[in-house]
Parts: C-alpha cells; sequence; structure tokens
C-alpha cells in the first residue's frame, strides 16, 4: 500500500522532490525519506549497521540531508548526492567505534594513478545474479574497499559515475575496484 | 509501518525546530572560502615556483645547464630540492581542498598533478621571476627578515663552478671579476667557449657577471662561459 504522499506526487522524480524541499516544502521530504529508508537501511547493513544502529544512523543521514539540501545541485541525480551522506556517516561511525583504518585513505594508490581499465561492462543477467550471490555470502570478509563499489553496483544498480560520486573516487578507479572485488570474491568463493 | 515511524520521527525532528536547513548563502560563503583559500594555494604555488626559478638564475644552475654534464651536475646540485618539495605539498594540500568537487576527484591524482605542473610552468614563462623575487631579495638584503633572509641567501648563492660578481676592468680575453666580498680573481675567457655564454665583446666594466668554470691557479678562473645578470643586492 503505498504511502499518502507517493500517491498525491507519483509523477514526481527525487530531484523535483528535492526542488520543493529547497523551497521550504518539509512534508515534500517525506517522500525522499520513504523513497530512501528502505534502500539506505539495506545499505547501512551491508555496513554492519543492523536494527536499532541501522536505524539511528540512517535517521542521522536524513536530518544530515535535510541539512544540507540546499547544497544539492537539481541538475545532478539525487540517489548518488544522499548515497554520499551515508557513505560518510556511515564510514565516520565506524572509525568513531572501532577506529577501524580498513577505510579508504587519501592516499590510495588506485586513485593515484589512471587506470586502463575504466569502461563500463555489462554483466549478462546470469553473470550478475551469480555475483550477487556470491557477494550475500561472502559479503563479510571482503575488505571495505572492494566491498561498498560491489554492493553500490550490484545491490543499489548504481553506474560507474554514480558510484564514484559517492564514493569521491576517479570512474576508472570505480571499474578497477570492480574487476578487483569480483577476483576477490571468486577467490573466496573457491576456498 | 516501520518506514511511516522513521518518517514521521524524522519530519517531526524537523518540524520541532531542533534542525535546521543550512541556508543557501551559507553553501555560498563555504564554497567562496574553498574557492579563496584554493586560489591563496594556488598564488602560494606559483611564488615558491617563481623562487625556484629566480634562484636558478641567480646560484647559475640555469647557466651551468648549458655546458654538459658537468653543467648538469652543478645544475642539480644547485637545484632547490626543497622548494620543489614545499611546492609538490602545496600542490597536495591544493588537490585535498578542490577534491570535493567532481571535476577533481573524477580524475585521478597524476592527471590533477600533471595540469597543474604544465599551468604552473607556463605561468612561470610569462611571470619575471626576477621582478618578484630580485625585489624581495633586495629588502631582506638590507632589513634581514629570520628564515626568510636566509633562504634567499642559500638558496641563491653561487654553485659549484660558479662564480658571480662585478666587472672591474676588461681585456681582450679576460677580465677582473669582483665578488660580493670585494675579493677579485681575474677569469680567463676560453676562445671555444659554448655560444650559450654571451660574448666578452658584450661584457663592460661595472656589469654584474656569472662565470661557469674552474679555479686554474690562485685567483684565477678559466671561464666556459659568462653572462651578465642584474645584482639583486
Amino acid at each position: 500500500m503505498p504511502e499518502m504522499s507517493e500517491m498525491l506526487e507519483p509523477e514526481k522524480t527525487d530531484e523535483e522532490v528535492a526542488i520543493l524541499v529547497q523551497g521550504g516544502d518539509i512534508d515534500s521530504f517525506r517522500i525522499l525519506v520513504e523513497r530512501y529508508d528502505p534502500k539506505l537501511t539495506r545499505y547501512a547493513r551491508r555496513f554492519f549497521f543492523h536494527g536499532d544502529d541501522g536505524k539511528d544512523i540512517v535517521q542521522e543521514v536524513f536530518i544530515k540531508a535535510y541539512m544540507n539540501i540546499k547544497s544539492f545541485d537539481a541538475a545532478r541525480r539525487f540517489s548518488p548526492w544522499i548515497y554520499r551522506i551515508a557513505h560518510n556517516e556511515f564510514v565516520n561511525n565506524i572509525k568513531r567505534r572501532q577506529k577501524e583504518r580498513d577505510t579508504i585513505s587519501i592516499f590510495d594508490f588506485d586513485t593515484l594513478f589512471p587506470h586502463l581499465i575504466a569502461k563500463e561492462t555489462a554483466d549478462d543477467e546470469f553473470n550478475k545474479a551469480e555475483v550477487k550471490r556470491m557477494l550475500e555470502r561472502s559479503l563479510d570478509t571482503l575488505s571495505e574497499k572492494y566491498k561498498e563499489p560491489l554492493v553500490l553496483y550490484y545491490f543499489e544498480d548504481m553506474d560507474y559515475r554514480e558510484i564514484a560520486d559517492v564514493l569521491h573516487i576517479p570512474i576508472s578507479t570505480v571499474g578497477v575496484r570492480l574487476q578487483r572485488g569480483r577476483m576477490m570474491l571468486k577467490k573466496i568463493v573457491k576456498e | 509501518m516501520n518506514i511511516k515511524n522513521d518518517c514521521d520521527k524524522i519530519i517531526n525532528t524537523i518540524k520541532s525546530g531542533e534542525t535546521k536547513m543550512h541556508s543557501h548563502a551559507y553553501f555560498m560563503a563555504r564554497a567562496a572560502l574553498v574557492l579563496f583559500g584554493a586560489v591563496l594555494l594556488f598564488l602560494l604555488i606559483l611564488f615558491v615556483a617563481t623562487f625556484i626559478v629566480f634562484a636558478l638564475q641567480e646560484n647559475g644552475g640555469f647557466f651551468a645547464a648549458n655546458f654538459g654534464p658537468v653543467g648538469w651536475e652543478t645544475f642539480f646540485a644547485s637545484f632547490p630540492w626543497i622548494m620543489l618539495l614545499l611546492s609538490l605539498a602545496l600542490v597536495l594540500v591544493l588537490w585535498i581542498i578542490l577534491r570535493r568537487y567532481p571535476m577533481i576527484y573524477h580524475q585521478p591524482f597524476l592527471y590533477i598533478l600533471f595540469v597543474l605542473i604544465v599551468v604552473v610552468s607556463l605561468s612561470c614563462l610569462f611571470i619575471s621571476a626576477g621582478a618578484i623575487h630580485g625585489g624581495i631579495y633586495r629588502y631582506v638584503s638590507r632589513n634581514p627578515i629570520p628564515m626568510v633572509s636566509g633562504v634567499y641567501e642559500f638558496e641563491t648563492a653561487p654553485a659549484n663552478d660558479v662564480y658571480r660578481g662585478q666587472v672591474v676592468t676588461l681585456s681582450t680575453s679576460s677580465f677582473v671579476l669582483a665578488n660580493d666580498l670585494g675579493q677579485t680573481s681575474t677569469v680567463l675567457v676560453v676562445p671555444t667557449a659554448p655560444s650559450s655564454g654571451s660574448e666578452l665583446g658584450e661584457i663592460e666594466p661595472g656589469d654584474y657577471v656569472i662565470v661557469f668554470g674552474h679555479g686554474v691557479a690562485t685567483a684565477t678562473i678559466q671561464a666556459s662561459g659568462v653572462e651578465n645578470i642584474v645584482d639583486y643586492q
């Protein structure tokens, strides 16, 4: 059963709704929350945030999104913008809690050098489903560096450019990380 | 139901006024601050880059590079490496400041570094290093400023096999050179000197010159090349 606000504004894109929110329409923000709450909760779960922790952190993401909505450029897509806020929030939270260093550093060599493997390769449905299955099984064993692009690509259906916008890394690096991540997954599954 | 509760909680928090939306002006001011910082950093990088050019002009590094392997050795020995490292560090800071923007983070760092090096190098071609740093050097020579005076003196000191001073007297194939301390040397000009150096005919008594050569006897220098320079002190 769709929410009332969805029924009233079924045709509006995320970007159009965001413009309404920028204009001060708080109730329109509800549409964005309804659309992205399940997605971001799922995304948070893949970052090891479960149950109430996950809920709290996703709520924090929405609050930050609201506070910063005027920095959103409606000429660009809304989805990478809110995922970027979520990414920052999750990474900062992990750092605060575990002092974990397995996050992407400024001096990651992948982001420094140009890579030839930059083209987006369309997986066929079989391959995509196969990688998704492997990813579901082995997600916890992958490092953040490779896990996040794989999750965004296979579960959140983002393209290379959108993933680059979420992670703030070069587009060619997305291709490299996806390729290496898939290879790691296959190795893990074989073992 | 869960989603509805989550939505209500978020919307209620916003409506209660606990959370305020940042204004457009806030983001404009932040962007302007970043831009201002980036421009300042870029100017600082240009300043350091032009200092490198100035130091190599003054210490004879550029001039020495015209004289084959020995000259290149002098060039590398006289190169202000610390300044180069400083400018690279500033480039890194500039990249960190600007990498919030897609046009920066979409590109590998080495591309950005390459573009910046090209832009700074081209800028250095159009900016007179002497005009900027000559004045500062002159000022700090007369009014010493801690650190700054030291850096200017150290990086512009003549390199090995490079002599700098004022022409006192001139003959057909030699001249007398007085250095900053007033000590004089006789400079013998090798007839086969590469054309990159100035002809002796262009030098007049009272000129400030830089000489690339080696000592052959006490207070006697056999020059491979001579060039007019500006005396900033």
